[in-house]
């Protein structure tokens, strides 16, 4: 097990709640497993393999497509509390009774839904770039930002220069930094994940705009 | 120079939730925007190892991109 890295495991699949998970494990079985929830329209690929074989050096990390996106069967709800009862639904179907949780954007909104659901199940809570909603987003409008709104309407050639816009600055040091990201995101050559359908980004666009998490929950977790 | 922050989730928000998370903390990284994590792949997993090996009774850390 703790040969494999982010570009060598292989995915494995896991049913529960009618639903069948694909996920992607490996790491040193030491603690506790991390367990990762993925940005909007990201796919099991989409994550940095220079941050998850950092972190799976120490402990197990476990990265998975949610209901509907890529390779996972059944539908993106559009609420982050349906997304995040599938997502307690896979890590109970994988016989985990707890776990670190970490979320990514609106992964982050998800990850604070299981902790606000099932304390028991998570010890300690990682958001990376996320919100308790999507406050001050600007124009207001789908509870996106008005430069998230610019950015994913340009059109980019190659389209993975998308991620260089999303997840970096302007300045030539981030870019940089980006086009480092982009070779690491491309470097598992051989079974990559399947794209995701045209349904999953409309369903997590709902999900934001919903703004069924507030700050009164944070309180909470 | 524009651009040092989060333009997808606002850093706003990180603030928002260290505020009004009990036992959290809150990392902050220079010229980065919503991939800051990425960008200081490096520091991330140093920070994050620690925070996840330590039982020193923080719950949650919360990173985003600084603001201006």
């Amino acid at each position: 097990m703790s040969t494999y890295t982010a570009t060598t495991v292989p995915t494995q699949l896991v049913a529960a709640n009618g639903i069948r998970f694909a996920y992607r494990r490996w790491g040193k079985q030491s603690g506790l497993p991390l367990v990762f929830n993925q940005h909007f329209t990201g796919n099991l690929d989409n994550w940095d393999p220079a941050v998850l074989d950092g972190l799976a050096k120490e402990r197990e990390v476990i990265i998975f497509n949610n209901a509907g996106v890529a390779s996972s069967t059944g539908e993106v709800p559009a609420t982050f509390a349906g997304m995040a009862k599938n997502a307690e639904a896979f890590i109970d179907g994988l016989g985990l009774t707890r776990v670190d949780l970490l979320g990514f954007s609106i992964g982050g909104m998800i990850a604070q839904q299981i902790t606000l659901d099932r304390p028991e199940l998570i010890r300690k809570l990682i958001l990376v770039g996320t919100a308790p909603r999507n406050h001050d987003a600007g124009d207001g409008e789908g509870h996106i930002t008005p430069e998230t709104a610019a950015i994913s309407g340009a059109t980019y050639n190659p389209p993975e220069n998308l991620w260089l816009k999303v997840f970096f600055t302007d300045s030539e040091k981030s870019q940089a930094a980006g086009r480092a990201f982009l070779k690491r995101y491309l470097s598992r050559t051989k079974n990559r994940d399947t794209p995701i359908s045209d349904k999953v980004a409309p369903a997590q666009i709902a999900a934001v705009a919903s703004g069924d998490l507030n700050l009164e929950n944070a309180s909470h977790i | 120079m524009s651009g040092n922050h989060d333009l997808i989730v606002y850093t706003v928000n990180s603030l928002y939730l260290v505020q009004n998370m009990p036992n959290a903390k809150l990392i902050l990284y220079a010229d980065a925007n919503h991939g800051s994590w990425y960008e200081n792949h490096e520091d991330f997993v140093f920070e994050t190892n620690r925070f996840l090996n330590a039982s020193d009774g923080i719950a949650s850390i919360v990173t985003s991109a600084a603001a201006d």
